[in-house]
Order: structure tokens, then C-alpha cells, then sequence
């Protein structure tokens, strides 16, 4: 050990605060120096000036009407009750709560958005000929019957010819 | 921790309040000399300490009964007198005889032992002084309430080897300090 290292470990070695194996190793080294021995000797000294001083040191106390007082103030303030919230788990009310949240914006924005628009260029494109080819007679053969979904307002007409063909359009 | 204070917490968190004061007596003292010597100034000691027991019984349901109960309510105590620290920011402003005079004194000592005191009191200050705040939590629980360099760490909330740095740099200010101011104390010593 060189006497950079002893002086490192002096101050620790004074306090008993150092393991068996550094604590050998610097007595060595004390034992051929006689500096770093001074060093440690002094730091001793010094600290058990310091312990003296604090024994010897009065630092006040309660009377004991204050004392009672105190504990009377302390027991006034009670013991903090603990939470219910506290042990709830965290995460999985957070994700939970979110996830809620999320649902209702969602079933909000499907309820306010305007039903399924179908154009009328959608209904009109084939025509009524188209759909109901002319009987035997010469005359349009048509006959419709029509079905309107109250939920959605989508109109269905079938049409038929004379031979019960039918075609559908949506409205 | 010990069976008397395992019983004691377990009694007070039963409902027996009464009982948290023979839990918290023994460290009446040691807090108040602690609460003292880093606030120095023995009113402000006395809030810190009231504080401190104060948070010690309301939060008594939050504390390990596995562990100490010495550390745990030194550990509010020092983080009590921090805050008080923070909060007043007089405590490195405090002249260095004022805390001597108003530390308190038993009734009824008699005039000479109560200078003898306030020598003691204002030598040890002086050397405290040179310590920076955190050299002198480390200090004033190693080596003047001498509890050893882990428990000093759990009160303080930091690793051993902080206490340990620390402690040296303390160590070695005291000694300066000494040997500048008072080196007879050091003869006394040989
Ligand atoms: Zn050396």
C-alpha cells in the first residue's frame, strides 16, 4: 500500500468503519511510515475530541407537561387511514377507463352519422323496359311491389313481367 | 426490530394510541440532540421533532414491522429537519454564538456547568460548521448517535459507499478544524 491509498482509507480506519483485510493492510503500512502513522493518530484524536464534545454537549429536552402535550397533540392528529383507491390496481382501471371512454365516443359517432346514401342515378340507370321486357301482347307487363326498411330507409321495388320474372333496385 | 416495539406498533395500530409513547420515548432524546445539532437552534429542534413524531404516528400503518424502528424514525426526522432547512433557509445563516445561547438548558443548573455548556456546545457547532450538510448527517449519525455505516445509509436514503465518502471527507474537516482552533483537545487525546 502506498501512502496515497493510506491516507484514502485513514479516516475510516479512525472510525473502525474499514474490513479486516484493508484494516491489516494499512496497519502494515503505518507501521513503516511514520507520516501517514501521525495522520491516523491525529484523525483518532480529533474524532474522539468530537464524540466528547457531544457527550459532554446538553442539547435540551421537553419538560414533561410539554412532552405530555405533544403526545396528547399527536394522538389528536390520528393515524392516516389507509385508502381504498390505493389498493386498486392502477393499469387495469386506466386501460379499463380508456377503453370505455373509447366506446362511448365511438357508439356517439355511429348514432350521429346520416344513414347509408344511395343515388338516385343508382335507381334509375335501368329502365323500367329493361326491367320488365314487353309481354305477349306488345304492352309493358310490369307489376311492382316495393319494400322500404324502417331502420335503414332503403327502398327495395321488385319488378315482374308477365312471367313473374322478377328484378330488384335499390333506392 | 425488538419485541417491545414489535408489540408496541402492533398495539397502537390495534387501536391502543396510548401506546405509542413508551414506543417512541427511548429516542425522545436522541431525536431532539440530533433535530438540535442540525438545525442548531433549540426551538427550531423542537418543531422538527414534534414533526417528526408527529408523521411517525400517522404514517405508523405505512412502516415495515420487519424492520428498524430506530432507522425508520430517524429517517423522518432528517427528512423533517431538510424540509425545515428548505423551508426557513436559516440554516446556514445562524450565527454561530446565537445557537449556543438559545439552546436550552435544565432548570436549576447552576451558572459555571451552564458556561462549561455553552463552550462545549458552540466547539462542537464550530467544527460542525465546516462540514458541508450532508458530511454532517453522516457524521452526527456514525459517529454521535453511532449507528453503523448501513444504517446510517437507510436513515439517509442514499448507498454505503456515499456514507462512506462522506464520512471520510467529515472526518478529515473535523480534524483540521481541531487542530486549527482547538489543539489542546487533541493533547487531551495523546
Ligand atoms: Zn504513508
Amino acid at each position: 500500500m502506498n501512502c496515497k491509498k493510506a491516507e484514502r482509507l485513514i479516516p475510516l480506519a479512525a472510525g473502525n468503519d474499514l474490513s479486516g483485510k484493508k484494516a491489516a493492510a494499512l496497519l502494515i503500512h503505518l507501521e513503516r511510515c511514520p507520516d501517514c502513522r501521525k495522520e491516523a493518530a491525529e484523525l483518532e484524536h480529533a474524532l474522539r475530541a468530537a464524540k466528547a464534545l457531544a457527550g459532554g454537549d446538553r442539547t435540551g429536552d421537553w419538560s414533561e407537561a410539554e412532552w405530555l402535550n405533544l403526545m396528547r397533540n399527536v394522538r389528536a392528529a390520528g393515524i392516516q387511514k389507509k385508502r381504498v383507491w390505493a389498493e386498486i390496481p392502477l393499469k387495469p382501471v386506466v386501460v379499463g377507463g380508456l377503453g370505455l371512454v373509447l366506446l362511448v365516443f365511438g357508439s356517439l359517432l355511429l348514432k350521429k352519422s346520416p344513414a347509408p346514401v344511395v343515388t338516385r342515378a343508382a335507381f334509375e340507370s335501368p329502365s323500367i323496359e329493361q326491367a320488365a321486357p314487353k309481354g305477349i301482347d306488345g304492352q309493358p307487363g310490369v307489376t311492382s311491389r316495393t319494400i322500404v326498411s324502417k331502420e335503414t330507409g332503403l327502398k327495395i321495388i321488385w319488378f315482374y313481367n308477365k312471367n313473374f320474372q322478377g328484378d330488384g333496385f335499390g333506392k | 426490530m425488538n419485541d417491545r416495539e414489535k408489540t408496541l406498533v402492533e398495539r397502537v395500530l390495534n387501536g391502543d394510541l396510548a401506546a405509542f409513547e413508551p414506543l417512541v420515548t427511548p429516542y425522545r432524546k436522541p431525536l431532539l440532540g440530533l433535530a438540535c445539532r442540525i438545525t442548531r437552534n433549540s426551538e427550531d429542534a423542537k418543531e422538527v421533532a414534534q414533526e417528526t413524531f408527529l408523521r411517525a404516528f400517522k404514517y405508523l400503518k405505512s412502516f415495515d414491522i420487519e424492520k428498524e424502528f430506530k432507522s425508520w424514525i430517524f429517517q423522518i426526522l432528517v427528512r423533517a429537519a431538510r424540509n425545515y432547512r428548505h423551508k426557513q433557509s436559516k440554516y446556514e445563516v445562524l450565527a454561530m454564538s446565537e445557537p449556543a445561547k438559545a439552546m436550552a438548558i435544565a432548570p436549576g443548573q447552576d451558572p459555571e456547568r451552564r458556561h462549561d455548556g455553552d463552550e462545549i456546545r458552540s466547539r462542537l457547532s464550530d467544527c460542525l460548521d465546516t462540514l458541508t450538510p450532508r458530511e454532517k448527517e453522516v457524521f452526527l449519525l456514525r459517529d454521535i448517535e453511532d449507528m453503523n455505516i448501513r444504517e446510517s445509509a437507510r436513515v439517509l436514503g442514499c448507498s454505503a459507499v456515499s456514507v462512506r465518502v462522506h464520512l471520510s471527507a467529515a472526518r478529515k474537516k473535523i480534524r483540521v478544524r481541531i487542530k486549527e482552533r482547538y489543539p489542546e483537545l487533541l493533547e487531551d487525546g495523546r
